[in-house]
């Protein structure tokens, strides 16, 4: 057992980490959050430009060729400067998603596109929690779904629609005859959110057979993941740093029991979320069956260290924590946004035992 | 990264695999749950003892030592097949996991090869004399003292907390030699048999009705100073040299409240409501959050033994462990209880599920959270020693002892 990045996949991340320090900075984030427009496609670019979209995608599609583990660690370092960008919807969600059941001809058209950042998918599977569902008749969508993440950059949506031969996942180009698409207010106005409407549109059926949209969620929660703990490992950063210059009863106020507590607490959350992330990277890489189990136990994790330290990180500040300017609101409203992203805690906390019991139903058999 | 068994360690493990098998068998028909201490602790000799002719029960040592130098992975490997069988209590687990590493550290070759060999045969077991009435969390405000007499030194004072002391030959001794010294500059570090005339062991009894530590009272004991470990003065380190081997063990401790395994297996065989347990969205939050602890240290372990495979000692952020495991099995013993409804507070083992488990974890639990390093402690240690924050303020660290 080796349980640990070797050295050229830890040289690659600091210097995945050197770039976006330099050209991603928080202040970029929150230029996106106070509602400049042109800044998620400058950054898009930028991540683009470094090939940052190819990192695992074959080379036989044009892609970079490494593996899920240099994706996640590139995940990591995204996640630690918030880069708002829309490799969740596109790359975590939808590059898995053409990988699993695209059909041979799809995967050769879509995926070199995807690696060149010249297709940008945005995934929709969220709807109304009133049952109002989005509904295929005769090869066409009608419906709603929404919030629907990264819309703004997208150029064809991934649709999952259930239908009477399952589930099916329908591309549907930018400019759909019948697609209305409004933007919605969300949590983190640092990642753009709308409501799709579908009148009557056509599109692409991805693959023939039947679409587990499951399948699809387990990989890209252990992606995400490690940007939530990049974000939990930043957020705790920030949070010591500013307790040991704040001074409060003539001493700073690291020096106090109860912000070191909460934050050794944070720490030892946060190990236990890389920990189970690794174990998911681990899995991914090698399409464990033990995957769904991983993938609940990194998403739930992580979800809880990075939740923690974003509510703790604007604790420790103190009312400046609480201002629009002060940084804290960024990583407050992006640990909700990703929270929410891929489902609740509760549904990957019965994931989690499905898995459980699934993997010892094997074993007997 | 691979998780899985190297092509060595694959070896390594159906060997030992075969091994354990052939040897448990001896364990099939007891009734561990049952089991009365003194017969109980029969068996642990005798299985220490049958390991130790196949170099399985300190494997980490050198052959000479009667080890077989494995790797910290391949000790792991052992555990891992041993934890599948039921077997006895470890009343060697301080004996081995502290005393033995202090021992090669500090005492002389021919101590070593007089002292080590009778642990292996299972004919000794060790404790450590550290905590006192008044020195707990603050052990260097320890006042037990060490006064040189000729070639010998007198021992006077009380320690308490002191695990399997009641059953120990031997034991590892914290004193003050020095009071006029600041407290951690004072202290020196020997080891005392436990025959020695004005050794007093009482017995603590616990809230879970058990007596597992003592109170360990001295009167005048003497002790040769050859039986002093490390130089006079410099106790201090000496004792901290045993905490880091005991944080060595990287990756091998359990703290034996309850396993994943138990709540599944409970969960399992439990309706609430008429339904499933298993189905119930509680049930499924509550197994959850057992669950990313247990399996989380497990995998946090396994970074830890590959970190020792490539030379890194593990620094202090292996206070996670305890801290996480020990506050988590407190809150997921009660959930299960909880569970059974009244039939939860049963804890007589023949009746309660899961062999009574979770109502011994519910009574063990509080004193996990205290030994080896309170939930504080361990958390201002990642603080201060982790995330650098600035240390506890103290007042006594310079003035002299007797002052203070």
């Amino acid at each position: 057992m080796n349980f640990e990045f070797s050295e050229e996949q830890r040289e690659l991340q600091s210097e995945i980490r050197r770039q976006l320090a330099q050209f991603c900075p928080l202040d970029r984030c929150m230029k996106v959050m106070n509602g400049d427009p042109a800044e998620r496609s400058n950054i898009w670019s930028s991540l683009v430009a470094l090939g940052y979209p190819a990192t695992a995608i074959e080379e036989h599609y044009q892609g970079a060729g490494f593996g899920y583990l240099e994706l996640c660690l590139l995940a990591h370092e995204l996640g630690r400067q918030l880069v708002p960008s829309p490799m969740m919807s596109t790359i975590y969600l939808g590059v898995e998603a053409v990988k699993l059941f695209g059909s041979p001809e799809q995967k050769t058209q879509y995926l070199p596109e995807l690696a060149s950042g010249d297709r940008v998918l945005s995934f929709a599977w969220a709807e109304r929690p009133d049952g109002a569902a989005v509904i295929l008749r005769n090869g066409k969508l009608y419906g709603e779904k929404l919030p629907v993440a990264d819309y703004d950059l997208a150029t064809s949506f991934l649709v999952y629609v259930n239908s009477d031969d399952g589930g099916k996942l329908i591309l549907i180009p930018r400019d759909a005859e019948g697609l209305t698409i409004t933007p919605v207010s969300v949590f983190d106005g640092s990642w753009p959110h709308a409501i799709l409407h579908f009148d009557s549109v056509a599109g692409i059926e991805l693959g023939g057979g039947a679409v587990d949209l499951q399948l699809i969620m387990d990989r890209a929660a252990i992606l995400l993941a490690y940007e939530q703990i990049g974000a939990t490992e930043a957020a705790l950063e920030l949070a010591v740093s500013y307790a040991k210059e704040r001074n409060a009863f003539g001493r700073p106020i690291a020096s106090y029991q109860a912000i070191k507590h909460k934050l050794a607490n944070i720490f030892a959350l946060k190990e236990l979320a890389l920990s189970h992330a690794y174990y998911g990277a681990w899995a991914l890489q090698v399409n464990d069956r033990s995957l769904p189990r991983a993938a609940a136990g990194a998403r739930l994790s992580a979800t809880r260290a990075f939740e923690q330290a974003s509510a703790e990180l604007i604790q420790v500040y103190g009312g400046m924590g609480y201002t629009w300017e002060s940084f804290c609101q960024l990583f407050y409203k992006r640990s909700r946004m990703q929270a929410l992203a891929l489902g609740s805690e509760m549904h990957w906390q019965a994931r989690l035992v499905d898995g459980i019991k699934l993997e010892k139903c094997e074993e007997v058999a | 990264m691979d998780f899985s068994d190297s092509q060595e360690e694959a070896v390594f493990r159906a060997e030992v695999k075969d091994w354990i098998a052939e040897n448990v068998s001896v364990f099939a028909s007891v009734d561990f749950s049952t089991l009365p201490e003194k017969d109980e602790v029969a068996l642990s000799r005798q299985w220490i003892a049958s390991k130790a002719k196949a170099g399985y029960a300190a494997m980490r040592l050198q052959k000479a030592y009667g080890g077989m130098n494995a790797t910290a992975m391949q000790s792991v490997i052992y555990a891992q097949e041993e934890s599948k069988y039921p077997t006895p209590t470890n009343y060697f687990d301080i004996t081995l996991g502290m005393v033995v590493p202090t021992l090669l550290t500090f005492a002389s070759e021919e101590q070593k090869a007089t002292l080590i060999p009778r642990v292996l045969a299972g004919e000794n077991i060790w404790c450590q004399l550290f905590s006192e009435p008044s020195a707990g969390s603050d052990l260097a405000a320890l006042r037990t003292r060490a006064v040189k007499d000729g070639d010998d030194w007198l021992i006077s004072g009380q320690k308490v907390w002191t695990t399997r002391g009641h059953l120990a030959d031997y034991g590892i001794l914290l004193t003050r030699s020095n009071p006029e010294l600041p407290k951690h500059k004072g202290l020196t570090f020997f080891f005392v048999d436990m025959t020695s005339p004005g050794i007093e062991v009482r017995p603590i009894k616990q809230i879970d009705g058990g007596a597992e530590f003592n109170e360990v009272y001295f009167t005048d004991v003497r002790i040769p100073d050859a039986q002093r470990l490390g130089e006079v003065g410099s106790g201090w380190q000496v004792a901290m040299t045993t905490l880091l081997f005991e944080r060595q063990a990287a990756g091998e401790q359990s703290l034996g409240l309850i396993d994943f395994e138990d709540m599944w297996e409970t969960f399992g065989e439990l309706q609430i409501d008429g339904s499933v347990a298993l189905s119930n969205p509680a049930v499924q939050a509550k197994l959850a959050d057992w669950y990313l602890i247990k399996e989380g240290l497990r995998y946090f372990g396994y970074r830890q033994l590959t970190a020792i495979a490539a030379g890194i000692t593990p620094g202090p952020e292996m206070s996670i462990g305890k801290y996480l495991e020990a506050r988590g099995a407190q809150v997921a013993a009660c959930f299960a209880t909880d569970a059974m409804g009244l039939y939860g507070a049963i804890v007589d083992p023949a009746l309660a599920l899961c062999k009574g488990r979770h109502q011994s974890a519910v009574l063990q639990s509080p004193g996990i959270r205290i030994a080896g390093g309170t939930d504080e402690i361990l958390l201002n240690t990642i603080a201060e020693r982790v995330l650098g924050m600035p240390s506890e303020y103290r007042t006594d660290k310079t003035t002299p002892f007797r002052d203070l």
